[in-house]
């Protein structure tokens, strides 16, 4: 796994989200989400649908496009607040600080460019002028994601979806940022090409370094993937934690073990997954208190009116919960 | 549980093509080529496989939305594509049911979940103006939408995915169906729900005597409802036999390509089990259809046709190198 960094200061982090909160007109969508990501570190973002992880990442970003306005917050990208940037200064730091490789990769592909093109474009825009000149570099990318370099000259409708994908994530990549958040890059793909560009990009990680943030739903993913992993439910974060504290058992917030407990076993595992009773909550008429207790087996009276606020439960690990005793039940593997 | 007695579905050597035009050789997709399966009455037999499989258009062709270019499709022996070639009969309508991936598309936003339903139940005449209301209710209970009544006048605007998937559910159920195809049934559905409704097929099945024909290319939705699976590689049958079998033995090379895939702990950075590729549909050669991508492929892969092996009780495999039992 990467490298975590030992000095663990938030003054260390490469992105450093406090308290962010997003807003589709009346609708909170994210409320007060905080989150860090270390240099060379992979972040998850997980949580179901609605739960407003992709509008966390692209309103810290300012990529949200309207009627998604950031209404609250601190975003810190290498220490400069992204927040209070204007149009040139964004279009500096998109691309060469922080790359976004989108879900859907045919809307996020220009139709009547060639693969080239692209390329072409993002170094231009950056005044960058590569070494060996611009086919060689985007055919270095390319092969470095597991694509054919012989796809430069082919538009994107030509390409299958897991090409597209790869050419997003070498379009990711070009400009070497140290920060490449992927929202769902994977979901739309079948589990082989899945797999296969999952291992490139580790690769690519292991040899340049780069931090991600990485938005998914699933979770069984993350565990194998991300160093933390941040949960998130009807707009607000429940959890975040080391992913080895997760993988051995040390969820806490009820949710998050919801969402592992849902997760199908694998071979050999005598275990039956188990749903979560209900349905996710609407960030457009939430619940009152704690968002999760219709759906929560643990809600005592507290969670119905007081929303429960984020608790140091170990090292790296907060939980947003008024039943979970901290120190006292569930054994975490990772506290002191 | 492997059920005796003739099967109650029967797919036999399926062939469907479409033609893609082309000048001057007319070129022709083969989706869905020589495929063969059974489904035995009151059991869960998956198809399989990734995009292009064909395994989508093996569902629609049972149930009839697709034409087939050659085969039989046998419910209870009969082959349907003779006694009723152009369109199905109601009476087939009625006995074989399909849900349909995306239960944000498949009810029409413009009419309540219980109209569908009643829709159903009165061109079947299984319901008459008096009683329709009741039996919609009771359907809608049989899929966990309660208060039944207040769902059935909801507008699928406002239910939640996995309520709309279950509307999707009970409006197949309503005609009593043998044979349930769903097509993906639970990919465009939240993690944490998912398997309520893979648990509610369980429930069809065994509650009903009732079959499904379960399309998916998440083997451990397979693993968790199967009775069978059947693995589809470029619109052929790569290996078939019991759900444990199959999934936690998988023989053929593709097979094990695919469970090395969807393995979680450990091995991300292992590559997979197969040149990169992907399946040839257009103009498939003579040989196997996934040697140009298996580790293991001879000569004879590329040139033969593999043949079908028995490598235990009741499970198939389509390979050069299966060894039989």
């Amino acid at each position: 796994m990467t490298e975590r960094d030992p000095r663990g200061d938030p003054a260390s982090a490469l992105l450093a989200v406090d308290a962010l909160s997003v807003d589709y007109g009346p609708v909170r969508a994210v409320d007060g989400v905080s989150f860090t990501v270390r240099r060379g570190q992979t972040l998850g973002l997980v949580g179901e649908s609605g739960s407003g992880k992709s509008t966390a990442v692209l309103g810290a970003l300012r990529l949200l496009p309207a009627p998604g306005v950031v209404t609250g917050g601190s975003v810190r990208l290498a220490g400069a607040e992204l927040l209070d940037l204007d149009a040139a200064g964004l279009r500096n730091i998109w691309g060469a600080q922080v790359a976004l490789v989108p879900q859907g990769a045919l809307s996020s592909l220009n139709p009547v460019l060639r693969v080239l093109d692209h390329f072409a474009e993002t170094f231009t825009a950056h005044g960058v002028k590569p070494e060996g000149g611009v086919r060689a570099c985007a055919a270095a990318l390319l092969s470095r994601v597991g694509l054919d370099p012989v796809h430069l000259d082919s538009y994107p409708h030509a390409l299958s979806g897991g090409m597209r994908q790869r050419v997003t994530i070498a379009l990711g990549l070009a400009l070497n940022p140290p920060l490449l958040v992927l929202d769902e890059p994977t979901t739309a793909l079948d589990v082989v090409v899945e797999r296969d560009i999952l291992r490139q990009l580790l690769a690519a990680q292991d040899a340049s370094g780069f931090a991600m943030v990485f938005i998914t739903h699933d979770v069984a993913l993350l565990l194998e993937l991300a160093s933390a992993i941040a949960v998130m439910y009807a707009g607000r974060l429940v959890e975040r934690a080391p992913s080895e504290v997760l993988a051995a058992d040390g969820a806490l917030h009820p949710y998050t073990r919801g969402l592992l407990a849902a997760l199908p076993p694998s071979p050999g595992e005598a275990r039956l997954p188990v749903s979560i009773p209900g349905h996710a909550a609407s960030v457009a008429d939430p619940p009152s208190g704690c968002r999760f207790h219709p759906r929560c087996a643990s809600a005592i009276d507290r969670c119905r009116t007081e929303a429960p606020a984020l608790r140091v439960a170990g090292p790296d690990h907060v939980v947003a919960c008024h039943v979970v005793e901290l120190g006292v039940s569930s054994p975490k593997p990772g506290a002191p | 549980m492997t059920p005796n007695g003739p099967p109650l579905l029967s797919v036999e050597h399926l062939h469907i093509a479409f033609p893609l035009g082309g000048w001057p050789k007319r070129r022709t997709l083969h989706a869905v080529r020589d495929v063969s399966f059974n489904v035995a009455r009151g059991s869960i037999v998956a198809l399989v496989g990734e995009s292009g499989s064909g395994k989508s258009t093996i569902g629609r062709a049972i149930a009839r939305l697709q034409a087939a270019r050659s085969g039989a499709i046998r419910l209870d022996g009969v082959d349907v594509l003779q006694t009723e070639p152009r369109a199905a009969s109601i009476a087939y309508r009625r006995r074989v049911q399909l849900i349909f991936q995306d239960p944000f598309a498949s009810l029409n936003p413009v009419h309540p979940i219980g109209h569908p339903i009643a829709r159903a139940l009165l061109l079947q005449d299984r319901a008459t103006p008096q009683t329709v209301a009741a039996q919609v209710e009771r359907v809608l209970e049989s899929v966990g939408l309660t208060p039944a009544a207040d769902m059935a006048a909801r507008f699928p605007y406002a239910l939640s995915g996995g309520q709309r998937q279950r509307a999707a559910i009970a409006r197949a159920l309503a005609v009593e169906p043998d044979l349930i195809v769903a097509d993906e049934p639970t990919s465009m559905l939240d993690v944490s729900i998912r398997m309520d409704v893979l648990a509610l097929f369980r429930r069809i099945r065994d509650e009903g005597s009732r079959s499904v024909v379960l399309i998916t290319h998440d083997l451990a939705s397979a693993r968790i409802v199967a009775d069978r699976v059947v693995v589809l590689y470029a619109g052929q049958v790569m290996e078939d036999g019991p759900a444990e079998s199959v999934l936690s033995h998988p023989q053929h090379p593709y097979s094990q390509l695919l469970a090395a895939a969807a393995q979680r702990g450990g091995g991300l950075r292992e590559p997979l089990p197969a040149h990169p590729g992907a399946p040839e549909v257009i103009d498939p050669g003579p040989g196997c259809p996934f040697a140009p991508r298996c580790l293991k492929a001879t000569a004879t892969c590329q040139s033969t046709p593999p043949p079908t092996v028995s490598v235990r009780s009741d499970h198939l495999v389509r390979c050069h190198l299966a060894e039989s039992a």
